[in-house]
């Protein structure tokens, strides 16, 4: 599954997709991708965090109550945390996060963790491919968010 | 502190917030073309245009270079023009110009966290070139969040904390004694602790080091010497830290000595060794010598002073009666200090695998005697072993014959749980293979090995030099050792994985390459310095490629294998940068530190605790009345302890979950006025 065989009428229920990336290897490979301009999904919008380890459920909801189609967090790769453990302490949150979705009716796939390395822009470029073929599987099956499902 | 004294100080930092936001937020936004970078796909006239109906933005300019000369300028003058006293600029990204702005405004009189930078350019233009109306669109919605962020941004103080200037490291090894050296070199006083009776650790132990075939005794003599001699360097031998207390610039550190017996005057005559009746086998010869229960671990070990073992005393009393000088005195007690230092070094190093757990390799079984470790072959040929130097079976004393080395012993072994790679295993194997090949030119010396990992300059030389001296070398991990029950010699069964030939080696000798694993009290050690340990059992670094020497913890760095198995190279280059780090600060006197920390709202604090449990640098402390404390130089500003507080009690200043929501709300599509106008 890659992002071009994405129908035209799911992407464009894709408006808004909220990413926090952390300051170290988050940022930093969303820099490297732009200055390769390595392109993706303009619904692609980037929050800056410290760590993904300070986003926890508040800010995952407030995202999705005020429009976010899908929430993901971007932080450094795993044993790479600057701080040394807040994106293991993330996954756990987004896994626990996922479950009370299912619980729900929800799709689990409004909400994901990944990893990137700031020395790679493809890290993070695969990240945001990764969200919206996901993304694109929900609505597919299921709709927006914002249908309610 | 005390709790009142603290929810005073709470309602005096929340005072100041309340004032801060009763003063009207003026916003300048400055969207910035970069050239055609932006403004060829982003329309940036409309994200100026819309960014001025933004609720408190007073000014909303575009300008083909933010970053050049008149750009600050432009918002600079706002500032002073319009009384502009938050500034948001929509360009590139905060790492490349973030700084360039902040340090404009600062210039200006406005704290430099007012500025927020908002990235137009790798976030959108560049990577959305072909879908301008939607890059547009983004770029209104990134801007509007910038805005909405900046509208709450609180100033935050920039402290001076004085440091304490003196360092603890802990471990003599090598790393440890090159560290303490350094410090000491830099001006700072030095409180060197170890926890063995002498100071050089483990190169003190060997025979030889590769990749030269160097004497170690000989290289490492002028640093012992240098630090013990040094006037800034106070050391403390049979010492071990009991607790640390403090944070980055000042700890207090409280170290427990255990007593020698033997007073300061002690002349290491020898006479007290000589007469003392009791012989026990010799730790720091790795059994293959004898020591008396008053000993001197080798002759030239620094601190000179014997030291009574009092576990095998049998206080027969001849040695305090032979004593010339009446050194030695059974009555002293084990005495504990405390030292304020700024920083610490740990430099504790490793331990020799035990490979015990290793069934079928039988060490240390009886019939096995023949089946040693490197350290214990390097010790044997050390010069002064009791071998005289000589490689003996310990079981018979006969010169081997044939000597198997076995590789990845308690290394890249799963079954032990140790994945990782000592690293250094080959290198010494190599070498003391050549050097036994060389000293018995008949015997037969295989190693058998699963890779051979010798990088690094000089080091395939090594190699190469072991394969043409004649020593055998064997693909494949040997499955077993077995013993002849009559004849009592021993074969190791290994298959040559590169012929395919299973094999059946006899050998006189076996030496296990045992891996370096973390020492022992590592654990309670790591705890007490509220220091994190990677799943190996070593004390993490704080980066592995950007800052390897720091620890998880500010002001505590981490010199030679206690981080992770290294050489002798290695583990001096560490501890000199781990000397250099720890001076820093000491040496300027003071830590500057960004309050970038969390605040507490008593209020609402339900004393769970849980902020502390997620912690890592360790920086919150949980008061008597249950309350947290954040300590302010210990943190490192992560937020980590946001989401964990059920109650929302404590929050990141500038990050907190109102400030975050406000962006987040602009950035999902919500927004405050911004319905369909693009």
């Amino acid at each position: 599954m890659s992002c071009e065989n994405i129908e035209p009428e799911v992407l464009e229920k894709m408006e808004n997709i909220v990413v926090f990336m952390c300051n170290e290897c988050g940022q930093g490979s969303a820099n490297t991708a732009g200055v390769a301009r390595m392109a993706y999904n303009p619904a692609i919008r980037i929050v800056r965090v410290q760590c993904t380890g300070q986003i926890g459920p508040i800010q995952i909801m407030d995202a999705l109550s005020n429009g976010a189609d899908a929430v993901a967090c971007v932080g450094c790769c795993l044993g790479a945390c600057h701080f040394f453990n807040g994106n293991v302490l993330s996954m756990h949150r987004i896994k626990l996060l996922k479950k009370v979705f299912k619980e729900l009716g929800y799709s689990d796939q409004f909400v994901n963790q990944y990893t990137s390395r700031a020395a790679e822009g493809e890290t993070a470029v695969g990240d945001f491919e990764d969200i919206v073929i996901r993304l694109a599987t929900a609505i597919r099956e299921e709709g927006t968010i914002k249908d309610g499902c | 502190m005390t709790v009142e004294e603290k929810v005073k100080k709470t309602d005096e930092i929340k005072g100041e917030a309340d004032s801060k936001y009763e003063e009207e937020p003026r916003i300048g936004v400055f969207v910035c073309h970069c050239g055609h970078n932006i403004a060829d796909t982003v329309d940036v006239a409309k994200v100026a245009e819309y960014a001025k109906n933004l609720p408190n933005v007073v000014k909303a300019e575009h300008y083909m270079f933010m970053c050049s000369k008149p750009g600050v300028q432009m918002v600079k003058d706002s500032i002073e023009e319009l009384g502009v006293n938050r500034t948001v600029v929509a360009s590139c990204s905060k790492n490349q110009h973030g700084r360039t702005f902040a340090n404009a405004i600062s210039e200006m009189g406005l704290n430099k966290h007012r500025h927020q930078q908002v990235n137009i350019r790798e976030y959108n233009s560049w990577v959305h070139k072909k879908e301008k109306a939607k890059a547009t669109y983004k770029a209104t919605r990134l801007v509007e969040a910038g805005v909405n962020r900046a509208r709450k941004l609180e100033d935050v103080e920039t402290r001076r904390v004085a440091t304490t200037k003196a360092a603890l490291v802990i471990g003599a090894g090598i790393a440890g004694l090159r560290s303490a050296h350094d410090l000491a070199e830099l001006g700072i006083p030095v409180y060197l602790i170890e926890k063995l009776s002498t100071i050089g650790g483990h190169m003190t132990q060997l025979n030889k080091t590769f990749p030269t075939l160097e004497c170690p005794q000989c290289s490492i003599s002028p640093l012992t010497n240098g630090v013990a001699n040094h006037p800034l360097v106070e050391l403390y031998t049979n010492a071990q830290v009991k607790s640390v207390e403090g944070s980055m610039g000042n700890f207090e550190v409280e170290v427990e000595i255990k007593p020698r017996y033997v007073k300061d005057n002690c002349t290491s005559c020898g006479e007290c060794a000589a007469h003392c009746p009791v012989e026990v086998s010799s730790e720091w010869d790795s059994g293959m010598a004898v020591r008396k229960a008053i000993y001197k671990a080798y002759p030239q070990a620094i601190p000179a002073t014997y030291i009574r073992d009092k576990k095998n005393c049998i206080e027969c009393n001849t040695c305090i009666n032979v004593c010339p000088v009446q050194a030695i005195d059974f009555s002293m007690q084990k005495e504990t200090k405390t030292f304020k230092v700024g920083s610490i070094v740990v430099a504790v190093g490793y331990d020799e695998y035990n490979p015990t757990e290793i069934e079928p390799y039988h060490y240390g079984q009886e019939g096995y005697e023949d089946v040693i470790t490197q350290l214990k072959l390097e010790r044997m040929l050390a010069p002064g072993s009791l071998t005289n130097s000589q490689l003996l079976r310990p079981s018979d004393a006969k010169i081997p014959k044939s000597v198997v080395i076995i590789q990845c012993v308690g290394s890249r072994n799963d079954q032990v749980g140790n994945v990782y790679c000592t690293g250094v295993c080959c290198k010494f194997a190599v070498k003391n293979a050549r050097i036994v090949k060389e000293m018995y030119p008949d015997s037969d010396v295989t190693i058998c090995y699963i890779d051979i990992r010798t990088p690094g300059l000089n080091f395939e030389e090594l190699y190469k030099s072991a394969q043409e001296v004649g020593v055998r070398f064997i693909r494949g991990r040997p499955s077993e050792i077995i013993r002849d029950p009559v004849s009592g010699n021993l074969e190791v069964i290994v298959e040559d994985t590169l012929s395919m030939t299973p094999l059946q080696l006899k050998a006189d000798m076996v030496v296990l390459s045992a891996a370096m694993v973390p020492p022992e009290g590592i654990g309670p050690l790591g705890s007490k310095l509220h220091v994190l340990r990677s799943k190996e059992g070593f004390l993490k670094e704080f980066h592995i490629k950007m800052n390897p020497t720091l620890s998880s913890k500010g002001g505590i760095f981490l010199a030679g294998a206690i981080q992770g198995p290294k050489d002798i190279s290695e583990s001096v280059a560490q501890a000199g940068n781990a000397a250099a780090l720890a001076a820093a600060p000491l040496v300027k006197g003071y830590i500057e530190r960004e309050m970038l920390v969390p605040s507490v709202d008593f209020d609402l604090c339900v004393r769970c605790g849980l902020c502390k449990t997620v912690c890592a640098p360790a920086a919150i402390e949980i008061n008597d009345d249950g309350t947290p404390m954040v300590n302010e130089i210990a943190c490192k500003s992560c937020g980590m302890c946001m989401p964990a507080c059920p109650t929302g009690a404590i929050q990141l200043i500038n990050f907190s979950d109102e400030q975050l929501l406000d962006e987040i709300i602009a950035i999902s599509g919500g927004g405050v006025i911004c319905e369909d106008e693009l």
